[in-house]
């Protein structure tokens, strides 16, 4: 009898989302070509890598209930006491794979303070996020007086010149970034934990009803340990990237970042009050956020007009979001 | 399963609860009690709010230990039980919330506690999926597994949880409250689901307060009242009074309360009255001295109706008079103003503030009135207004500065009350007054809103509860589809026929 039960194929949100993305780039590109030119579509992806990074981090835990503004802090923190650790022991040359290891290790630590607060003492996420946050910017930078760093090591700064796939084109030489990769395996780590796993369903459930998922059975501290290790090490690895190819150690430089990270994980439609968001729409959310921090001067809009159109995908994903849940509401009555 | 009455051996029970005991910070909540449980018998633990009916679920459940007494599972004794144990002995809770998660679909909610308790590692949509179908085939129940909980009814979340129960082996179903939220088309079809499952020998044990349910649904009750049993028996041994009777401990007679009606006077009168796609053309006239009820399937437009009423939404056409004096309603602050009183469907959250003081929450409505041109509180009339108030309700509270969540269900109705009556309204619009009220303070809550119209307010109850439409109001209007299709004196028509009017097309 349930054989005639099929899957309903609605133009989902996610379809919805892809679909906005391309209308975007079809307007960018209408207004100037050179979008669409593989050297300049190569450019985004690399760009994007960074704050993909951070998002498919951020989104694992918004998945939870919990929105989390200290990515970027740990990221920072992350990464300047990486850099600090070569230093010391006067790595110049090699290391721009164990950057990641040292990084990513060091944002998970953090990550899960953030997360031992919010299971234990049970304070919600973004409130711990905003004093922990606070903490990571600058317990380190007091503790050695450094701010700026102007040279890192060269084995850093190797990063964003090493290529897995370069094309000779028209308009010049365009490569695929090693970052890239990273992207690549955090998305695939955050999908396989998410959708493949009983401690990613028990995430969800986590984010769908608390109490219910502690009378499944499920293991709550470990669900919450999973989500905000995996962030930290996420923005840990995030950090590490972004000072990388800014080649030098500026300290406030990535805090801006978290705003962008928020952005693209809400417009990729996660929905932090009740469990809700896939990471192919949230990989959708990055792009558009890359397309528009790269792109914007291309068209003629001044990059500094980015925060106001940042600004306004956000609203614009939440105020969507809430009109479908009134309307599912509406429906119900 | 036959009834052999003494219950001498052993193995006939599934489960035993003997002579529990368990006290909390020194209140006994449970005095002396036992249970015994046969499979595949439908047993029924009734008992007003407060009798100890949710400690003792939680005792077996493992979620309280007990103090004293022992719980026997299939024969294997225990001093106490943790919630693990309880289920791997199949003892399985369905809470009146169903502990469902919304963000995921039919079947991964059907497989999950499955899935936990068997010690999976890794999910698989497929296995889920292939769980899912084989337990609603089992209970023979037509389920899209591929939909998402949050947009299934509430009568197909409560067949989803208990599906998730079945699939963890239950030998014993305890449902709280199973049908409150249920249409009686979705109660029916719940009813074949139990019918199916004491077929495969599975136990069931119902808490419950709706008589007519206990009577239709269970083979053996079990009457609970101050955290003992007081009663007990095969169904067929008892009746409605009886039963009532032994659940209050009191005589309280279902009676219908008849006043004196002004027919000359309108409170309310209602032309013409529309909202776009909920209702239209909506004409009715309320009298003084009388209870007016309003009656409708859910979706019939009876909640928005009574929304518009009270001005929480605006109408689209026709006009309303409240003794004479044209509304125009743009909000409810316009009409508690106009000295209309609105008493929520789901008071909870509608129509109280849980975490403040009683006190607070009766003086909410009143401020205004008991305050000067600059917006000054004059405190002291203010609590003189409210103190009268939980007086004149006989507001069961420790003080009237604890929380209003510290309540029992029925208390927290006569605060709403309370709340509304310290206003001194010309006219109340009460939406499902006793939704999960007990059956003592149910008809207390009919006293009291009889006796509102005894003084002359205006009241309008809008109810899907027939039997409750039928013994309150003097006058019934039935909606349907948006339209007021008839209109009948209570007296004269009987539940029946009033079901068969609620449906017709």
């Amino acid at each position: 009898m349930n054989t005639q039960a099929k899957k309903t194929w609605r133009l989902g949100d996610d379809g919805v989302r892809v679909g906005a993305f391309f209308v975007i780039l079809g307007i960018f590109a209408l207004i100037n070509p050179t979008v669409l030119s593989l050297v300049n579509l190569f450019a985004i992806v690399n760009n994007a890598c960074f704050i993909g990074v951070m998002t498919m981090g951020l989104m694992i835990v918004m998945i939870t209930g919990n929105l989390d503004l200290s990515l970027a802090s740990i990221g920072l923190t992350s990464a300047f006491s990486t850099i600090m650790l070569y230093q010391a022991w006067g790595w110049e040359e090699g290391g721009m794979y164990l950057m990641f290891v040292i990084a990513g290790a060091a944002g998970a630590v953090c990550g899960l303070i953030n997360g031992f607060f919010v299971y234990k003492l049970g304070i919600p996420g973004i409130i711990v996020s905003l004093g922990m946050g606070q903490v990571y910017n600058t317990l380190l930078l007091i503790l050695t007086g450094v701010t700026y760093i102007p040279v890192l090591p060269e084995g850093m700064r190797r990063l964003n010149r090493t290529f897995i796939l370069q094309v000779e084109t028209a308009l010049g030489t365009a490569g695929i970034c090693f970052a890239v990769l990273i992207f690549a395996a955090a998305v695939l780590l955050v999908w396989f934990v998410l959708n493949k796993t009983m401690v990613g369903r028990g995430i969800y459930a986590l984010g769908g009803d608390k109490v219910a998922a502690a009378r499944v059975g499920f293991n709550i501290p470990l669900l919450y340990g999973t989500a905000y290790g995996i962030m930290g090490m996420l923005a840990g690895m995030a950090g590490m990237m972004f000072y990388a190819n800014n080649t030098l150690f500026q300290s406030d430089w990535i805090l801006v970042e978290q705003g962008n990270a928020t952005a693209a994980a809400i417009f990729g439609g996660v929905i932090m009050k009740n469990g809700k968001g896939t990471v192919g729409g949230v990989v959708v959310g990055i792009l558009l956020i890359g397309l528009i921090q790269n792109n914007l001067y291309l068209i003629g809009i001044p990059s500094y007009a980015q925060k106001v159109v940042v600004g306004f995908i956000i609203l614009t994903s939440v105020a969507m979001a809430s009109f479908n849940q009134l309307r599912e509401w509406g429906k119900s009555r | 399963m036959g009834f052999t009455g003494d219950g001498e051996e052993l193995n006939e029970f599934y489960l035993e609860a003997r002579g529990i005991k368990k006290s909390f910070g020194g209140i006994l909540a449970l005095r002396e009690v036992s249970l015994r449980i046969r499979p595949g018998e439908a047993h029924c633990l009734v008992g007003e709010n407060g009798c100890g009916k949710s400690t003792l679920i939680k005792v077996i459940s493992g979620v309280y230990a007990p103090d004293e007494g022992r719980i026997v599972i299939d024969g294997n004794p225990f001093k106490k039980l943790s919630p693990s144990e309880s289920m791997a002995l199949g003892v399985q809770v369905i809470y009146q919330d169903f502990s469902l998660f919304g963000n995921l679909t039919v079947s991964e909610n059907i497989a999950m506690a499955y899935n936990v308790s068997s010690g999976f590692k890794f999910s698989n949509k497929k296995r889920d999926l292939e769980l899912a179908r084989g337990i609603l085939d089992e209970i023979n129940v037509q389920l899209n597994p591929f939909t998402e909980v949050a947009k299934i009814s509430v009568a197909q979340r409560q067949i989803v949880a208990i599906c998730r129960a079945l699939l963890q082996n239950a030998k014993l179903v305890i449902m709280d409250e199973p049908t409150t939220a249920l249409t009686t088309k979705e109660i029916d079809s719940l009813f074949r689901i139990i019918d199916g499952l004491k077929k495969k020998n599975v136990a069931l044990l119902f808490v419950s307060h709706k008589l007519d349910e206990v009577f239709e649904v269970s083979e053996y009750v079990n009457i609970m009242r101050n955290g003992t049993n007081v009663m007990e028996g095969p169904t067929s041994e008892f009746d409605r009074s009886k039963m009532i009777y032994h659940m209050t401990g009191r005589e309280i007679a279902e009676k219908s309360h008849a006043l004196e009606i002004d027919r000359n006077t309108p409170i309310l009168r209602v032309k013409g009255l529309s909202r776009k796609n909920e209702f239209k053309n909506v004409s009715f006239e309320a009298y003084r001295g009388e209870v007016l009820g309003i009656t409708g399937l859910l979706g019939s437009g009876r909640t928005p109706l009574a929304e518009t009423l009270f001005g929480i939404v605006r109408k689209t056409d026709g006009e309303m008079y409240l003794n004479g004096r044209r509304l125009e309603l743009r909000n409810a602050g316009d009409a508690v103003r106009a000295g209309i009183g609105y008493v929520p469907e789901d008071r909870l959250t509608q129509g109280l503030f849980l975490n403040v003081s009683i006190y607070r929450n009766i003086a909410a409505t009143i401020l205004s009135m008991y305050s000067n041109k600059f917006s000054f509180m004059n405190k002291r009339k203010i609590s003189a207004a409210v103190r009268q108030q939980a007086k004149g309700l006989a507001i069961k509270a420790a003080s009237l500065e604890a929380p209003a969540s510290s309540l029992s269900g029925g208390n927290q109705q006569r605060v709403v009350l309370a709340k509304w009556l310290a206003a001194q309204p010309k006219l109340l619009i009460f939406n499902c007054p006793t939704v999960g009220v007990d059956v003592g303070s149910k008809s207390e809550i009919h006293e009291i809103i009889a006796s509102f119209a005894r003084q002359g307010i205006g009241v309008v109850v809008i109810s899907d509860d027939l039997p409750e439409i039928l013994s309150l109001c003097n006058r019934v209007l039935v909606m349907n589809v948006g339209e007021i299709t008839g209109e009948y004196q209570a007296g004269d028509i009987d539940e029946t026929f009033l079901q068969g009017q609620l449906v017709k097309v």
